[in-house]
C-alpha cells in the first residue's frame, strides 16, 4: 500500500487496514508519497558522510567523549582531597557563613545546600570573587587616565560562575535569585542576560528532537540577544527539502510541546572545558557548529579551551554561565519561524526561530503573556546573519489568541486551565510543504 | 448583594452628599499641603481618585476653563492652587498615571482602642518626606523589563502611527 512506503507517520485515528478510513488515509498518503519521491535522490547532507550518521548514534558518541574527558580532567585534578575556605555571604547578617569546602569538586549548590534547601532550590547563579592571595592587585599600575574608584583598584571584581561548577580557590560567594528587591541593577541584568541564553540553547535541543532524519537541519549561530527585544532566537539551516516550508500555528503548538518534555526532564546544565581537538571530535558532522570553534578560538593561543554545556543529552557551545536547572523554567513558548536568505548559495535555507519564556518564580497571567507573546512573533534583528525574507506582516499565520493556551489542560468541570500541567509530546513534526507538481490537483499549482 | 455593593465596590456615604464633598475638599486641600496624611482607609480611598483625577485636569492648563472652575472647588485655599501649579505640575509632567500611594496600616489589637479602625497613609510620589517602608515592584526583574520594554514598543508605534 502507498501508506507503507511513507516513512511519515499517520494519525492515530487513522487505521489503514479499516476499509471506512481509507479515504482519509489515501489523501494523506498522496501527499506523502509526493514528499517521499522528491528525497529519494542521494542528497549531500549536512552531515558528513560518517558511516553511521542517526542523530542517535552522534549523541551517544558526544556523551561519552563528553563523560570520558570529565573523568580524565578529575583524575588529573583531584589526586587527593584538599580543602578551600568559602565565605558565603547571605542575604542577612545571621545568614553568613564561612565554610570549608573540597577543591575541584564541591560546587556552590553544595555550598548552599549547607545553608537550606530552599536556597539550593531557588539558587540561579553564584557570583564569585577569588581572594586575592598574591595582592597581585595592590601593587602600584601606570595612571591610565581614568577617573579611579577605590572599589576597582583593590578589590578583585566578581566572576559570574554556574551552580554547578566545581570551585578551584578560596573565593567569596554569593547566591542569585530572579527577585532580589535588596540588590542593584547590574545583578538583576546579569540574571536576566543568564536566563535569555540558556533558554536559547534549549531552543536547539528542542530543534534536535522535532525534525526527523530525512529533514537534515544544521544548527547555524546561537546569537547574544538583549532582552529588551521580547524573545530569544536560535538560527538554523536546513537543505533544499524544507525550503518550501510555510510553518503554521499547528507546528508552532508542536514545538512546543516538545520543548515541554524536554524541560520537564528537570535537567541540569554542566559545564566541561576542553581543547580544540577534542571538541572538533565531537562536532564533526556539523560544519556550522566547527565554524563557531573556529571563530571562538581563532585569536587565542593553541592550549585555549573552549566550554561546552550539556543538559540530558545535549551538547552545545556556548561561552558565558548559565542557569542551574531546567526547573526553573515555567512558561516556554517557540512563537514564531522566520526565513533567511543565504546569498552565495542557493541550495542553503537558514530559518530564525523565536520563542519567549518566563521562570517560575515570575509567573506572569494569560492575557498579559499572550500581549508579550504577540510581540515575539515579530522578527528580531539583532544579531542577524543574513536578511529576511518577505514582510513582517506576512508572518501572521497565528489564528488563537496565543499558543500557550493551547497547550494548557482545561478542565470542564471547573472552567479553569490547570495550572502547571501541560502538554507534550514525543512525536516528530510533520512540517507543511507545498508541494509542486502533485497530479491529483485539478488546477495548477502556482510556484510563487 | 446588598444596596452600595455592586460587584464588590463599595459605594460610601460619609453622612451625605454634600458633606461628603466637604470632606473630601478638606482631605484633597491637606494632600497637597502636607504631601502624606493618615486618616482611616475608607476616606484615603476615595481622595486617592480625586487627587489623581484633579492632577490629570491640571494638566489641560491654567487657561482651560474647565480646569479653572475645577481647581477652584476643589483647592479653595490660593496658596495650595499656587503649589499645585508650580509644584506638582512639573513633578509629574511625565509621570502618566499613578500619582499617589496608599499604604494601609495594622489595626489595633487593643479592644479598647477597636473603635479606630482600619487606618492608612496616603502620600504623593516624589514628596521630600523620609521614605514609606512599601515594597514597591521590582523593576529590574524580567517580566517587568520586558513589560516595560514592549510599552515602549508600543508607544512608539503610536506616535509613528499619529503622525502618518
Amino acid at each position: 500500500m502507498l501508506c507503507h512506503q511513507s516513512s511519515l507517520r499517520l494519525n492515530r485515528c487513522i487505521h489503514a487496514s479499516n476499509g471506512s478510513t481509507v479515504l482519509f488515509a489515501s489523501f494523506r498518503c498522496f501527499v506523502s508519497s509526493g514528499a517521499m519521491q522528491m528525497q529519494k535522490e542521494p542528497q549531500a547532507n549536512i552531515c558528513q558522510p560518517i558511516t553511521t550518521c542517526t542523530r542517535t548514534e552522534i549523541m551517544n558518541f558526544q556523551n561519552k567523549t563528553f563523560d570520558d574527558i570529565r573523568k580524565q580532567q578529575l583524575t588529573k585534578l583531584v589526586p587527593r582531597i584538599e580543602k578551600i575556605e568559602i565565605k558565603y555571604k547571605g542575604r542577612g547578617i545571621s545568614d553568613s557563613a564561612v565554610m570549608y569546602m573540597n577543591k575541584h569538586l564541591s560546587t556552590p549548590h553544595h555550598c548552599a545546600l549547607h545553608i537550606s534547601k530552599t536556597v539550593a532550590d531557588s539558587a540561579v547563579l553564584a557570583l564569585v570573587t577569588p581572594n586575592d592571595e598574591n595582592n597581585s592587585l595592590l601593587q602600584a599600575k601606570p595612571h591610565s587616565g581614568k577617573e579611579v574608584l577605590a572599589k576597582d583598584d583593590t578589590e578583585p571584581q566578581p566572576i559570574p560562575w554556574d551552580m554547578h561548577r566545581p570551585l578551584p580557590f578560596n573565593c567569596k560567594l554569593e547566591i542569585l535569585n530572579f527577585n532580589m528587591p535588596q540588590s542593584t541593577q547590574w545583578h538583576h541584568d546579569l540574571v536576566n542576560k543568564i536566563y535569555w541564553q540558556s533558554c536559547a540553547m534549549i531552543l536547539g535541543a528542542v530543534i534536535q528532537e522535532a525534525f526527523k532524519e530525512n529533514y537534515s537541519i544544521g544548527l547555524y549561530k546561537l546569537p547574544h540577544i538583549s532582552v529588551n527585544r521580547g524573545a530569544f532566537c536560535y538560527d538554523v539551516i536546513t537543505k533544499e527539502s524544507l525550503r518550501d516550508w510555510k510553518p503554521q500555528e499547528r507546528d508552532l503548538i508542536f514545538l512546543t510541546k516538545i520543548a515541554r518534555s524536554i524541560i520537564s526532564k528537570n535537567l541540569n546544565f554542566e559545564r566541561l572545558e576542553v581543547d580544540r581537538e577534542s571538541a572538533i571530535k565531537m562536532f564533526n558532522n556539523n560544519r556550522f557548529q566547527l565554524d563557531r570553534i573556529s571563530n571562538i578560538l581563532r585569536d587565542k593561543k593553541e592550549n585555549a579551551k573552549i566550554s561546552l554545556y550539556r543538559f540530558g543529552q545535549y551538547i552545545d557551545i556556548s561561552n558565558g554561565p548559565h542557569i542551574s536547572n531546567t526547573s526553573h523554567i515555567y512558561h516556554y513558548v517557540v512563537t514564531a519561524v522566520h526565513k533567511l536568505k543565504f546569498e552565495e548559495d542557493a541550495d542553503m535555507c537558514p530559518w530564525r526561530i523565536q520563542a519567549l519564556s518566563l521562570p517560575q518564580n515570575l509567573k506572569v497571567h494569560h492575557a498579559v503573556w499572550s500581549m508579550l507573546e504577540n510581540r515575539a512573533r515579530k522578527l528580531v534583528k539583532e544579531n542577524l546573519p543574513h536578511p529576511p525574507v518577505g514582510n513582517d506582516e506576512a508572518q501572521n499565520y497565528v489564528i488563537s489568541g496565543s499558543i500557550e493556551n493551547e497547550t494548557k489542560e482545561y478542565m470542564k468541570s471547573t472552567g479553569q486551565w490547570r495550572e502547571g500541567i501541560w502538554k507534550k509530546t514525543e512525536d516528530v513534526l510533520k512540517p507543511t510543504i507545498e508541494i509542486r507538481d502533485i497530479k491529483f490537483v485539478r488546477k495548477p499549482h502556482k510556484v510563487a | 448583594m446588598p444596596r452600595g455593593m455592586p460587584h464588590g465596590n463599595s459605594f460610601r456615604k460619609f453622612g451625605g452628599p454634600d458633606k461628603r464633598l466637604h470632606l473630601l475638599k478638606t482631605l484633597v486641600n491637606a494632600l497637597i499641603k502636607h504631601e502624606r496624611l493618615e486618616t482611616t482607609f475608607a476616606k484615603a480611598y476615595e481622595t486617592q481618585k480625586y487627587v489623581e483625577r484633579l492632577i490629570d485636569i491640571t494638566k489641560y492648563g491654567k487657561s482651560n476653563l474647565y480646569c479653572n472652575d475645577m481647581v477652584n472647588f476643589w483647592v479653595p485655599e490660593e496658596a495650595q492652587q499656587n503649589k499645585l501649579f508650580n509644584v506638582l505640575l512639573p513633578r509629574y509632567s511625565e509621570h502618566s498615571r499613578k500619582y499617589t500611594r496608599l499604604a494601609v496600616l495594622t489595626e489595633w489589637t487593643d479592644k479598647d482602642m477597636k473603635s479606630h479602625g482600619k487606618m492608612a497613609v496616603i502620600e504623593l510620589k516624589g514628596n521630600p518626606l523620609p521614605p514609606l517602608p512599601v515594597k514597591e515592584d521590582n523593576p529590574h526583574t524580567l517580566q517587568n523589563v520586558l513589560l516595560a520594554a514592549a510599552k515602549q514598543d508600543w508607544d512608539y508605534q503610536r506616535s509613528n502611527v499619529k503622525e502618518n
